[in-house]
């Protein structure tokens, strides 16, 4: 018989040693994380995960299945049916075997998604423990209380039983997230990563891409996240139905036809895409708009005044057609990625570092506020990605410009905006990328309580679906592209597959959410809230704000990149047990309850 | 009646007497013109990249005319760009100004390749390519110096970014 364990969930294990790849991390045996992972506690409507890792016996993973039980407490049960099995792809990275790709297992016969066949094709080399991921999702209407019942595993012919006894809060997660982990990606990037729409010419009118893109938008979703799909490439040009087809130059400019754009996007607006999921029916609360420099103005008249007329009348038939199709819960962001590295524009409109580039703000704002100033209907606002010139610009443009992502680093150096955009009405995320296979998994934690801690609004990952043309065996920037992978070539589904990270995401946003209501109630639940994340991370006081580098008296455009190494950066210590997250959850647990 | 669709060259031909040279000349601010000077020390992408600028007015006078050198055959879709020779280096190219697309070849500095050269030597040239193909003409300044190329591109996939 092999011997299976049930371990926590911020720690991966090598499949040829069984060890764990966290060097950090306080344990590091599986015999002895089995003993640790008895009771798991969780709020209501919220998903609590944990990892049955077996050792393999002469029979590999032929035959292993697992099997759960429902939970049952004295207010009644969890069903069997929430508990969902996700086996664990190993990639090759810096010469070791790290799990990142989480594949839906279908235990039932010998399919693609068995554990066997997965592994067949994973093909680890010397393989002598395989790992599953296992999600439970406590419903909203769970009673609070204690709950237990067991997890079979059974390989080679026996049967080993993992009791599970589960601590129900009384708090519940919201289904709306108050803070935003953005899953930032360009189209179509989906179609030109994932084979089936690639070869499909018609995809999007049969209606597959968007059937596959839907996936995508729930899976992030459900894991707290909202997929954020700029829709133009940096020439301004569009795939189908990423904007509505136009008819007329000039004053005779208009929507031709809104059907396939609102078969599109609607779904998304109205919530109905996200139907069956634990969260349910909420629209996305933000999404970009195709306005760009070279849509729906001509760029041939850009600084005439026919220029003009085409943007403003356009965008105003767009506020128009929204709000009267009642899309009136989602923000729709004018944003301008331009960049002038590709020789398409002569501005920056994204991440401006010389300074004349900021009257693309002015020019831009001119030209949309009869809709950005309107106080009815759908809300659409302005939104720059700040880095260089953010210190620069948070006064200037706060009245002008409504959401504000910003570079991590940059952003730590100017504590003072946080009040200032405040004041204005403005939201603010930071932005940077998801963590690296090999990096601790309390990095990815860290992002969404640093938004709690520093009071701001989300964080953003600038892209999420490169995962790279051989992403099964290592993916492009080593994962840190990529929070899905695609799910259509090796296990024939139609859609993304999630990786650990995202689950983490999850966990972390469970916890981020948890503690943004919390705030809300409680007078000084900011300054709680930031002791006890500073608590769990061993931040020292004012780590949120390390203080300004001493070349801000120069202008943006005389830095260098290499100044940015050694200017003042809020980081976590890389040395910290991922168990600190753990910790941190428990205390959160303990207040809340 | 039905007309016959304009040669690719003859396209490019008529573009050119729109282009103004001397704006091509002096696209980048002085400061600028050798701007892979500047970082001549990082092998970073990103950190060459980040240098460039533009005189704004200059590049939107050749960004118009070629957006509507594009569009002197209403039968015909190519795409335009200008491409000048490094002044620090002329062995090497960069694409400087694009029309409604970018050249499959990218953004960055590289290689002068036969074609192209010809054209930077004087000679209007054409490109065959697979199923499309590329026409590329020399720009010329006030002085009748060459300064650029214009490359007018059909049926060939432009560069995704």
């Amino acid at each position: 018989m092999s011997s299976s364990y049930l371990i926590h969930d911020m720690i991966r294990v090598c499949p040829q040693t069984g060890k764990v790849l966290e060097d950090q991390a306080r344990v590091r045996t599986l015999p002895e994380l089995g003993g640790l992972t008895a009771e798991l506690t969780t709020p209501r409507n919220a998903y609590v995960s944990f990892q049955i890792v077996v050792k393999l016996g002469d029979a590999g993973v032929q035959g292993i299945r697992f099997e759960a039980e429902a939970l049952k407490g004295e207010q009644g049960e969890i069903g069997a049916g929430e508990f969902e099995f996700y086996a664990q792809w190993y990639h090759g990275i810096k010469d070791r075997y790290y799990p990142d790709a989480l594949v839906p297992l279908d235990q039932e016969g010998g399919g693609p998604r068995s554990l066997s066949q997965i592994a067949a094709r994973n093909g680890v080399a010397n393989q002598a423990y395989a790992a599953v991921w296992v999600d439970l999702f406590v419903p909203s209407d769970a009673q609070a209380g204690g709950y237990r019942g067991a997890l079979r595993v059974t390989a080679g012919g026996e049967t080993e039983s993992h009791e599970i006894r589960l601590r129900v809060l009384r708090t519940a997660v919201p289904d709306e997230s108050r803070i935003i982990l953005d899953l930032n990606s360009y189209a179509d990037n989906i179609s030109r990563r994932t084979d089936a729409l690639r070869d499909n010419p018609t995809r999007y009118e049969d209606g597959t891409y968007f059937k596959t893109e839907q996936q995508f938008y729930r899976m992030a979703h459900e894991h707290r996240c909202l997929l954020h799909y700029l829709p133009y490439q940096h020439s301004g040009k569009m795939p189908p139905t990423f904007a509505p087809e136009l008819e007329g130059k000039g004053k005779q400019m208009r929507v031709k036809d809104w059907s396939a754009f609102d078969e599109h996007f609607g779904p998304y607006l109205d919530g109905s895409a996200f139907a069956g999921t634990k969260r349910g029916e909420i629209p996305i609360p933000y999404m970009y708009l195709p306005f760009n420099f070279s849509w729906p103005a001509d760029y041939a008249k850009f600084g005439m005044k026919g220029y003009r007329t085409e943007f403003a009348a356009i965008m105003e038939e767009f506020h128009r057609h929204f709000t009267e199709k009642g899309w009136l819960n989602t923000k729709f962001e004018l944003f301008l990625n331009h960049k002038k590295r590709y020789k398409l524009f002569p501005y920056d409109g994204d991440e401006t570092r010389f300074v004349w580039d900021e009257k693309i703000n002015d020019i831009f704002y001119d030209l949309s506020k009869d809709v950005l100033e309107k106080e009815d209907g759908a809300q659409f606002i302005f939104r720059t990605d700040a880095s260089w010139s953010y210190g620069l610009h948070f006064d200037k443009y706060a009245n002008m410009i409504k959401l504000w992502v910003v570079n991590q680093q940059m952003f730590s150096w100017f504590p003072e905006s946080v009040e200032v955009l405040r004041e204005a009405g403005c939201d603010i995320w930071t932005y940077g990328s998801a963590e690296r296979i090999s990096t601790s998994l309390l990095a990815t934690v860290f992002s969404p309580l640093a938004a709690v801690a520093r009071g701001i609004d989300g964080f953003t990952y600038w892209e999420s679906t490169k995962w790279g043309d051989r992403w099964y065996e290592t993916p492009d920037s080593e994962g840190s592209t990529a929070v899905f992978y695609p799910g259509d070539r090796l296990f024939g589904l139609q859609g993304p597959i999630p990786s650990i990270r995202l689950k983490t995401i999850r966990s972390a946003m469970q916890v981020a959410d948890c503690m943004a209501e919390w705030i809300d109630e409680q007078p000084d639940g900011r300054t709680r809230m930031g002791e006890a994340i500073a608590a769990a991370f061993a931040l020292k006081p004012g780590a949120w704000w390390p203080g300004k580098p001493d070349f801000l008296d120069k202008p943006p455009y005389e830095w260098e990149n290499k100044m940015f190494s050694e200017a003042p950066r809020a980081s976590l210590d890389n040395s910290l047990a991922p168990e600190a997250f753990n910790d941190l959850r428990q205390t959160l647990w303990e207040i809340l309850s | 009646m039905k007309t016959k669709p304009y040669d690719l060259m003859e396209i490019a031909r008529l573009g050119v007497l729109f282009l103004p040279g001397d704006f091509l000349e002096d696209i980048m601010p002085p400061e600028r013109k050798e701007y892979p000077l500047l970082v001549a020390d990082s092998d970073s992408e990103f950190a060459l990249t980040d240098e460039i600028d533009f005189v704004e007015d200059h590049y939107n006078a050749l960004k118009r005319v070629l957006l509507l050198t594009e569009r002197i055959d209403s039968t015909r879709s190519p795409y335009a760009a200008l491409w000048i020779r490094r002044p620090e280096n002329p062995a090497l190219c960069e694409v400087m100004v694009a029309g409604s697309a970018l050249p499959s070849e990218g953004v960055l500095i590289q290689k002068l390749w036969p074609e192209l050269a010809r054209a930077f030597g004087g000679m209007p040239t054409r490109r065959n390519r697979d199923r499309g193909q590329t026409v590329y003409y020399p720009v010329r300044n006030s002085d009748e110096e060459i300064v650029g190329v214009l490359e007018l591109t059909e049926n060939i996939e432009p560069m995704f970014i």
